[in-house]
């Protein structure tokens, strides 16, 4: 299966809870950093 | 936008659920140690690695050319966790790896989506994932099986073509299916007719090769009538079968019971059948294999069938019913070291166990008489005509 053309760019997926039939180890289910909260000006 | 393009920094773009993408399987029987065997579902593609996936856990990518350095998936590498966006692609790729002979040794196909997770290096067609795991599958094998890999797997198995595509054989074409299980039909009843005719023939046999190879150990020394029985009451069976049937720990490895079952095989009492993907069982002489298994013959053991036909001209020659093993190693060009004579010793013994010739007669109160001296029998005759 080498034909899956030039790489496009990379990207992080991250599993929604029980959408496999397992649970997962967490260095197996990468995680969506937190943003930063935005300053709310004063 | 190129491979040189992307680096693993610019990994930043983050999505919430796996990716599905389309993909093929082999499905291989899988052997355990201690356990009965079971089924994997494989890579599919010779390189494919990791092969094997296993059941409810992630399918995890490795790199593994000897010179990488990197994870995998890498940007500008090939390694990953394969997967198209397009069914039709997938089947397209599917079609071709079945026509590259890779089915050899698979019981059969699965076909369908796969979840992709993790790193994942978005291409042209397709995904290089770090993690992955099937989702729905359809596979071409007997429902048994396809039963096993659902309740492994955790995954649903259609086979319907309602909603995966559809393997080439399952379904799509209904009149070669047809047609290839009237031919499979038709060879069971061929092969039958040959078995008949293979049991008619022994009788009449001039030689049958050997069912084993020829050993260094001594088939003398084989006192061990627990296996035959064992055999004569489940008939043809796997060494594991047989470590329960005998009642041995099953905590031990099965390394001492095939020790014991290549000296039976030796000694001519049990003959070993194999698969072509290696599988072996095991069974007493004459007891018929089932479809699809071969008798495992050593052509060193060739010399069983040279030393009954010497000694058929030894006692030709000697103008009397016997000779010994020194003669017939004479006879047959060997030197009478004890080596060789003991050779032939060896190659008569099998050939007395199977009924070409015997080296002892009982006397008329029944006791045996161990002459020493080597002797044709009926068959052994006419094997040598």
């Amino acid at each position: 299966m080498a034909d899956l053309g030039d790489p496009v760019r990379i990207i992080e997926v991250v599993p929604r809870p029980d959408e496999l039939p397992f649970p997962l180890a967490p260095q197996e289910a990468p995680s969506v950093p937190e943003r930063e909260p935005e300053e709310v000006p004063a | 936008m190129s491979a040189a393009s992307i680096s693993r920094d610019g990994a930043t773009e983050f999505r919430s659920g796996v990716t599905v993408g389309w993909r093929c399987w082999r499905i291989l029987e899988h052997e355990r140690l201690g356990l009965d065997p079971t089924v994997r579902l494989c890579a599919a593609g010779r390189s494919g690695v990791p092969k094997v996936w296993e059941p409810q856990q992630p399918t995890v990518a490795v790199c593994s050319d000897f010179a990488s350095t990197h994870e995998a998936p890498w940007p500008g590498h090939e390694c990953g966790i394969y997967a198209y966006a397009d069914a039709d692609e997938a089947e397209t790729k599917f079609c071709n790896l079945r026509a590259s002979g890779n089915s050899d040794g698979a019981i059969g196909w699965a076909f369908g989506t796969v979840a992709l997770w993790g790193h994942v290096v978005e291409c042209e067609r397709g995904w290089r994932a770090q993690y992955a795991y099937p989702l729905e599958l359809t596979t071409n094998v007997v429902d048994q099986i396809a039963n096993e890999i659902a309740m492994l797997y955790g995954v649903p198995i259609v086979n319907d073509g309602s909603r995966t595509r559809r393997l080439p054989e399952v379904g799509a074409h209904e009149d070669a299916r047809q047609k290839e299980a009237d031919l499979n039909k038709e060879l069971a009843r061929v092969l039958s007719g040959l078995r008949e005719l293979q049991r008619v023939l022994q009788d009449e046999t001039l030689w049958e090769p050997t069912p084993h190879p020829h050993g260094e150990r001594s088939m003398y020394e084989v006192k061990d009538p627990e296996i035959p029985a064992a055999l004569a009451k489940t008939g043809p069976a796997t060494a594991r079968a047989l470590h329960s049937t005998l009642g041995l720990d099953p905590s031990r490895s099965h390394y001492e019971l095939s020790r014991r079952l290549k000296d039976q095989m030796v000694a001519g009492s049990v003959v070993q059948y194999r698969k072509s993907n290696g599988a072996s069982i095991w069974a007493l002489p004459g007891q018929p294999p089932p479809d699809g298994w071969a008798l495992v013959v050593d052509g060193t053991a060739d010399l069983d069938e040279k030393a009954v036909k010497a000694l058929r001209r030894a006692v030709d020659e000697s103008g009397r019913d016997r000779a010994r093993s020194r003669d017939v190693a004479l006879t047959l060009g060997l030197s009478d070291s004890r080596a060789d004579v003991s050779r032939v010793g060896q190659s008569l013994l099998r050939a007395e166990m199977r009924g070409y010739v015997e080296s002892r007669r009982r006397d008329s109160d029944g006791r045996v008489q161990s002459w020493g001296y080597w002797l044709l029998t009926k068959k052994g005759r006419r094997a040598t005509a």
